[in-house]
C-alpha cells in the first residue's frame, strides 16, 4: 500500500490532490449553505408539536441528551459523507493509466481501527442513555396529582383521581380532550385503554408513551411554564388516528382550582322536568345526548365513563365552552362548527362513533339550535379558570353531584 | 489453470453438447419453466410490476399530504394506501428483486447448472405471485376490504371487534402463502449454495453476493416461523375466537408485537443484506480492486444477521418494557452499528487506490453507499432509548427506514439491474440515460426523505391522512411531495430504459464490465445449461485471476482454500495434484458419457400454487358452502383448490425427473 500511494504521488503530483480538496471544501460549502437557505425557507414561528422546544424536566434532559447525540451523528455524517466524495473524485480511472491498481486485499490494522473506535463512540452514547432511563423510570413512581387517562378511538378521557385530594380540595374531574394542570407540580399519568393500541405524546411536555389493552403505562410530567401544549396520539389506532389531539393548558395554581371548583359546581340542570330557580332546564333533545355523554350537574347523567365504558360513549361535555377544540382538534370549537358536527358527524369526522346515533336527519335544525345554545351556556362567568364562578349564585351549589368513577 | 471463460457461443446448436431442450419462449413455456433464470426473470419483472403499483400508492399519499386540510383522499382509502404501500414494498417489491438475483445471478456466480431444486424454485414463484394477487385482489372489494391496520398490524387493532371486514383476513393469507414461498426458496438457495459450487470454489472463495444469498436465507428460514406463529394466532382469534391478544380472554396484545418483531427486525437485514452483496460486486469491478477485507466482510454479514435476531425490542421502547429491558435493547441495537460500520469502511477502502469508473451502477452503488449511512446514523440515534420516545411513530422514523430501505436496499437493486443487465438480456442499457437517471432519482430520493427529519422534529406523526394549519407541517410536506414526484418520475425513467434497451442497448459479450465473478465468464445470455464446462474455482476473483495473473504478494494468507479435503500449494495458485483432483471432481461433475443433464419443464408447480391460490381466494370470498366445520365454512372453491393442491403435489412427486 505504501509502495502505491508513493506511484501515485509521483504521477499526479501533490498540486492537483491540492486543487482537488479545495474544490471539494468549496462544494461541501455549497452544499451546507443550500442547506440553511432551505431550511430558513421553513416556517420562523415554533411549531407546536415540536419536541426540540421542551418545556419540562424530563424534555429537556432528553434534548441534553440529543445534542450530544446530534454532534457525534453530525461529526460521522460529514467525515463519511466527505470520504466517499473525495475517494469517489480522487482515485477515478484516467484514460492515461493503463496499469492496474495494486490490488489491495485488506489491512488488518485498518479493519481493527474501524471496529474499534465506532464501538467506543456507541459506548459513549449507551451509558448517558442507560443513566437517563432509569432516571426516568425512578420518577414515574412518584406524582402530587395523580389522572387516569383512557385511550378511546379516537379521543381522550382524563379523571383526576379523587383521593388525591390537594390543600383540601377535592378533585375528581372528568374530562374530555383538554385539560388544566398547575405549574410546576408534578403529574403523575396513568394511561390505559380497553379498545385498540395508543400513543401518549405532548412533543414539549415528554416523549411517548403507550396505552395497551390490559396495561397500565405510568407517565410523569413536571410542566415548568404556563402556557397551552398540544398533545397527539402517535400509534396507528384506526380510521381517525390522525384526529386524536388533546391541548394541557398550564395554568398557576389558583387558576388551577377554580377550574376545578367551576367543574364541580357546574348547575344543577334537569332534560325532563321543568325550570325552576334552583335548576337549569336542557332541551329535550338533550336527552339524545345522555346516551353516550355526561355533563356534571345534569340529571340522569350517567353514561359510563373510564375502563368499562363501551366503544360508543363519549367524551363528558362538562364546561364545552371552555375548550379549544371540537372533535380532538379536527374543529375549531365555535357555535356554527357545533352546529355542523351536531348536523352530521360522520361527514365531519368519518368512521367516529357518533355517526352511528347521529345521522343528517336525526336531529331537526331548531334541535340543533337549541343543544348549541345550552351547551355554550356551560361557561362560568369569567372564563372557566376564573374564580367568580358560574353567574347564578343561586344554581352554583357546593354539593353538586359528582358522577361516580 | 483450466480456462474458464466459456468459448462465445453464438447459438445453442452449435455446441456439441446434446440432450437441451430448445429455448422457447412461448406462454406454455414460462408457464412450466423450471429454469433458474427464467424463474429469475418472472421474479425481477413481478417484483417490478409491484414495486410499481406500491410506488402510485407513495404518489397518492404524497398527493393527499401537499397540503393542510385535504380532503382529496378519504381516512379509509388513505389508510389502505399506506398499508398496502409498506406490504406491498416490503413483501412483493425489495423481497422478490432480490430473490430474482439470487435465481438468476448467485446460481451462475458458483458456476452451478441451476438451483437443488428447481421445482420447488418454480413453485415459489407462483407462490409469490399468488401470494401478491391475494393481496392486491382486496381492491376489487371495495376500499373497506383493503387492509388497512398498517403493515406491522398491531393487535387488537387486527382482531375481529376492531377490524370487523376481511381487510386483515386479505393481509394474513397474503403472507402466509408469500411465507410459503419465502421459506421454499430460502431453503432451496441455502441446499444449492453449499451443495453445487463449482470445483475448487471453497466457501471463503465465493463472491460476496452469493456470501449474502446464503446468509440471508438462512435468516429467512430461522425469522419467518415467528411472523407465521403470530398470523396463525391472529387467524384463530378472528376465526374461532381463542383471544391470543384478548386481554380479556387471558391474551396479551404485547404478544404480537414479540413476535413480529422477532419476525421483523430480521426482515430488515432480510431486505438490506442481498443490496450490500450486489454493492461488494460492483465496487471492486469498478474500482479494479478485489474488495477490501473480504473475510471481515462476511464475518460482519454473519455478525449482522446474528445480532438481528436480538435487537427487536428496539420496535418497541415506547410500550413501558422497563429501563431494564430497553437498556439490554439498546445495546445490543447499537452492537449492530459496528459491523455494519465495518462495511461501509471497506467499501470505501476498496476503492481508495482504484481506477474508479462511474458507470451507472457504480453511481447507484456510491449513493447507496452514502445514503445508507445517513439511515445507519439516524438508527443509532433511535437506539438512544429517551431520544427514541420522540422519533417513535413520527416522520424522522419513517425517513430513517426509507434511507435504509429505499437509499439503501432499493439503490443497490437498482445498481444490480443496471450491473447484470447484460449478462441476462446480452445488451447494455444506455449509459447516459441510466446517468439522468441517477442523479435525478438521487435528487428526488433526498428531496423527498431528508425534509421528513424535520417534519419528525416538528412532532408529526407517521400515518396522519390529515393535519390542519398552523400544525407547523405545511411547508416541509410540499417540499417532501414534490420530491416524491420527481422520485416517481425517476422510477419511470429505469422502467423506460430497461423496456427501450431492450431493443437499442448496445449488444455485448461475455463480460462487458471486466468483472472478476464467474456469472461473466459463460455467454450474455447464458445457454439454458449456463456453463458448457463447470468452470474449476482457485481464486476468489477467478476471472481476473485467469486475466491478470494473481498477485502474490497481496494475496490474504488468512483464506481457507482448499480442494477435496486438501490445502492447495501456494496461496490460490493449484499446483498439479489439485489440477488432478479438480479433473476428477470435474469429470464426476459431467456425468461422464450422459452430456449435459437438464430437467424437464413441469407444470407442476404452477398446479399447486394454484391450489393454494384457491384454497385463500375461497376462504376469503363467499362462495356456496360445500362442508361446514363449525364456524368455519368450506366453500366450493376452497375444496376445490384443497384437492388441486395435494394433486399437484401428488403429480409432481411421481413426475420423472427427465426423460
Amino acid at each position: 500500500m505504501e509502495r502505491h500511494s508513493q506511484d501515485r504521488v509521483e504521477q499526479t503530483g501533490q498540486p492537483r490532490r491540492r486543487g482537488m480538496l479545495s474544490r471539494l471544501l468549496t462544494l461541501g460549502t455549497l452544499a451546507l449553505m443550500a442547506l440553511l437557505v432551505l431550511a430558513g425557507c421553513g416556517p420562523d414561528i415554533e411549531p407546536p408539536y415540536s419536541h426540540i422546544s421542551p418545556e419540562s424536566p424530563s424534555t429537556e434532559a432528553i434534548q441534553d441528551l440529543y445534542k450530544l447525540v446530534f454532534w457525534l451523528s453530525l461529526v460521522v455524517f460529514v467525515g463519511v459523507q466527505f470520504a466517499v466524495v473525495y475517494i469517489a473524485m480522487r482515485y477515478r480511472r484516467k484514460a492515461s493509466i493503463t496499469k492496474r491498481p495494486p490490488q489491495i486485499h485488506g489491512s488488518r490494522r485498518l479493519e481493527i481501527a474501524w471496529t474499534i473506535i465506532p464501538a467506543i463512540v456507541l459506548l459513549l452514547l449507551l451509558i448517558p442513555t442507560i443513566t437517563l432511563l432509569y432516571e426516568g423510570d425512578a420518577a414515574a413512581e412518584e406524582g402530587d396529582i395523580v389522572i387516569d387517562v383512557y385511550g378511546k378511538q379516537w379521543w381522550w378521557e382524563f379523571q383526576y383521581r379523587e383521593d388525591a385530594n390537594q390543600d383540601g380540595q377535592s378533585l375528581g374531574v372528568v374530562t374530555g380532550n383538554e385539560i388544566t394542570v398547575p405549574v410546576g407540580r408534578e403529574l403523575q399519568l396513568n394511561l390505559q385503554t380497553n379498545n385498540v393500541i395508543h400513543s401518549f405524546w405532548i412533543p414539549r411536555l415528554s416523549g411517548k408513551l403507550d396505552l395497551i389493552p390490559g396495561h397500565v403505562n405510568t407517565l410523569s410530567i413536571t410542566p415548568t411554564e404556563v402556557g397551552e401544549y398540544y398533545g397527539e396520539c402517535g400509534e396507528f389506532c384506526g380510521i381517525q388516528h390522525a384526529w386524536m389531539r388533546f391541548t394541557i393548558n398550564v395554568v398557576p395554581e389558583d387558576e388551577f382550582y377554580a377550574w376545578v371548583n367551576n367543574w364541580r359546581t357546574s348547575p344543577p340542570t334537569t332534560v325532563r322536568g321543568e325550570a325552576t330557580d334552583q335548576v337549569v332546564k336542557a332541551p329535550d333533545a338533550f336527552a339524545v345526548c345522555l346516551g353516550c355523554h355526561r355533563v356534571n350537574g345534569v340529571e340522569g347523567s350517567v353514561a359510563p365513563q373510564g375502563i368499562e365504558a363501551p366503544r360508543f360513549i363519549g367524551p363528558n361535555l362538562t364546561m364545552l365552552p371552555c375548550r379549544e377544540t371540537l372533535a380532538a382538534g379536527m374543529l375549531e370549537n365555535t357555535p356554527e362548527n357545533l352546529a355542523i358536527w351536531l348536523n352530521d358527524p360522520g361527514a365531519v369526522k368519518p368512521g367516529n362513533y357518533m355517526a352511528d346515533a347521529i345521522q343528517p336527519d336525526t336531529l331537526t335544525d331548531e334541535q340543533i339550535a337549541e343543544l348549541v345554545e345550552y351547551l355554550y351556556s356551560l361557561e362560568p362567568e369569567g372564563g372557566c379558570t376564573s374564580a367568580e364562578g358560574w353567574t347564578d349564585p343561586s344554581v352554583a351549589s357546593e354539593a353538586a353531584p359528582v358522577p361516580g368513577s | 489453470m483450466a480456462s474458464i471463460a466459456q468459448p462465445h457461443v453464438q447459438s445453442h446448436q452449435a455446441t456439441a453438447q446434446p440432450v437441451v431442450h430448445t429455448q422457447r419462449s412461448g406462454l406454455w413455456d414460462w408457464l412450466t419453466t423450471i429454469d433458474h433464470k427464467k424463474i429469475g426473470i418472472l421474479y425481477g419483472v413481478t417484483a417490478i410490476l409491484f414495486l410499481m403499483i406500491g410506488g402510485l400508492e407513495a404518489m397518492l399519499i404524497r398527493t393527499q399530504l401537499v397540503s393542510a386540510d385535504n380532503t382529496l383522499i378519504g381516512p379509509n382509502t388513505y389508510n389502505a394506501l399506506f398499508t398496502m404501500h409498506g406490504t406491498t414494498m416490503i413483501f412483493l417489491g425489495v423481497m422478490p428483486l432480490s430473490v430474482a438475483f439470487w435465481n438468476y445471478i448467485m446460481v451462475l456466480q458458483i458456476g452451478a447448472r441451476d438451483v437443488a431444486f428447481p421445482r420447488l424454485n418454480a413453485f415459489s414463484y407462483w407462490l409469490f405471485l399468488f401470494g401478491g394477487i391475494v393481496l392486491n385482489m382486496s381492491w376489487f372489494f371495495g376500499v373497506n376490504e383493503v387492509p388497512n391496520q398498517g403493515w406491522y398490524g398491531y393487535a387488537p387493532l387486527t382482531e375481529e371487534a376492531w377490524s370487523p371486514t376481511r381487510a386483515v383476513d386479505f393481509w394474513i393469507l397474503s403472507l402466509q402463502i408469500l411465507g410459503v414461498a419465502s421459506m421454499l426458496g430460502a431453503f432451496n438457495f441455502i441446499v444449492t449454495i453449499l451443495n453445487m459450487r463449482a470445483p475448487g470454489m471453497s466457501l471463503m472463495r465465493m463472491p460476496m453476493f452469493t456470501w449474502t444469498t446464503l446468509i440471508t436465507s438462512i435468516l429467512i428460514i430461522m425469522a419467518f416461523p415467528a411472523i407465521t406463529i403470530a398470523l396463525v394466532f391472529l387467524m384463530m382469534d378472528r376465526w374461532v375466537g381463542t383471544g391470543f391478544y384478548a386481554p380479556a380472554a387471558g391474551g396479551d396484545p404485547l404478544l404480537w408485537q414479540h413476535l413480529f418483531w422477532v419476525f421483523g427486525h430480521p426482515e430488515v437485514y432480510i431486505l438490506i443484506l442481498p443490496a450490500f452483496g450486489i454493492v461488494s460486486e460492483i465496487v471492486p469491478t469498478f474500482s479494479r480492486k478485489p474488495l477490501f477485507g473480504y473475510s471481515v466482510m462476511v464475518y460482519a454479514t454473519a455478525a449482522i444477521a446474528f445480532l438481528g435476531f436480538g435487537v427487536w425490542a428496539h420496535h418497541m421502547f415506547t410500550t413501558g418494557l422497563g429501563p431494564t429491558a430497553n437498556s439490554v435493547f439498546s445495546a445490543t441495537t447499537m452492537t449492530i452499528a459496528i459491523p455494519t460500520g465495518v462495511k461501509i469502511f471497506n467499501w470505501l477502502g476498496t476503492m481508495t487506490f482504484g481506477q474508479i469508473k462511474f458507470t451507472t451502477p457504480m453511481l447507484f452503488a456510491v449513493g447507496m453507499i452514502s445514503q445508507f449511512t445517513i439511515g445507519g446514523i439516524s438508527g443509532v440515534m433511535h437506539a438512544v432509548v429517551p431520544l427514541d420516545a420522540h422519533h417513535n411513530d413520527s416522520y424522522f422514523v419513517i425517513a430513517h427506514f426509507h434511507y435504509v430501505l429505499f437509499g439503501g436496499s432499493l439503490f443497490g437493486l437498482i445498481a444490480g439491474i443496471y450491473y447484470w443487465y447484460p449478462k441476462v438480456t446480452g445488451r447494455v442499457m444506455n449509459e447516459s440515460f441510466g446517468k439522468w437517471n441517477f442523479w435525478i432519482m438521487f435528487t428526488g430520493f433526498n428531496l423527498t426523505f431528508f425534509p421528513m427529519h424535520f417534519l419528525g422534529l416538528q412532532g408529526m406523526p407517521r400515518r396522519y391522512y390529515s393535519y390542519g394549519e398552523g400544525s407547523g407541517w405545511e411547508f416541509w410536506n410540499v417540499v417532501v411531495s414534490f420530491g416524491g414526484f420527481l422520485l416517481g418520475f425517476s422510477m419511470l425513467m429505469l422502467l423506460f430504459n430497461i423496456g427501450q434497451s431492450l431493443r437499442t442497448g448496445k449488444r455485448v459479450g461475455a463480460n462487458p464490465w471486466d468483472a472478476p465473478t464467474l456469472e461473466w465468464a459463460t455467454t450474455s445470455p447464458p445457454p439454458v445449461y449456463n456453463f458448457r464446462e463447470i468452470p474449476q474455482v482457485a481464486n476468489r476473483d477467478p476471472l481476473w485471476a485467469e486475466k491478470y495473473g494473481t498477485d502474490h504478494e497481496n494475496e490474504d494468507s488468512e483464506v481457507g482454500i482448499s480442494i477435496g479435503g486438501r490445502e492447495l500449494g501456494t496461496a490460490g495458485v493449484p499446483d498439479d495434484k489439485d489440477k488432478e483432483t479438480l479433473r476428477l471432481q470435474h469429470a464426476a461433475e459431467e456425468d461422464a458419457g450422459h452430456g449435459i443433464h437438464m430437467p424437464n419443464p413441469s407444470y407442476y408447480p404452477l398446479v399447486a400454487a394454484l391450489g393454494m391460490f384457491l384454497l385463500a381466494v375461497g376462504m376469503l370470498i363467499d362462495f356456496p358452502t360445500l362442508i361446514a366445520l363449525g364456524p368455519v365454512d368450506f366453500s366450493i372453491v376452497a375444496v376445490l383448490g384443497l384437492i388441486t393442491l395435494i394433486g399437484g403435489i401428488f403429480g409432481w412427486s411421481f413426475e420423472p425427473a427427465s426423460d
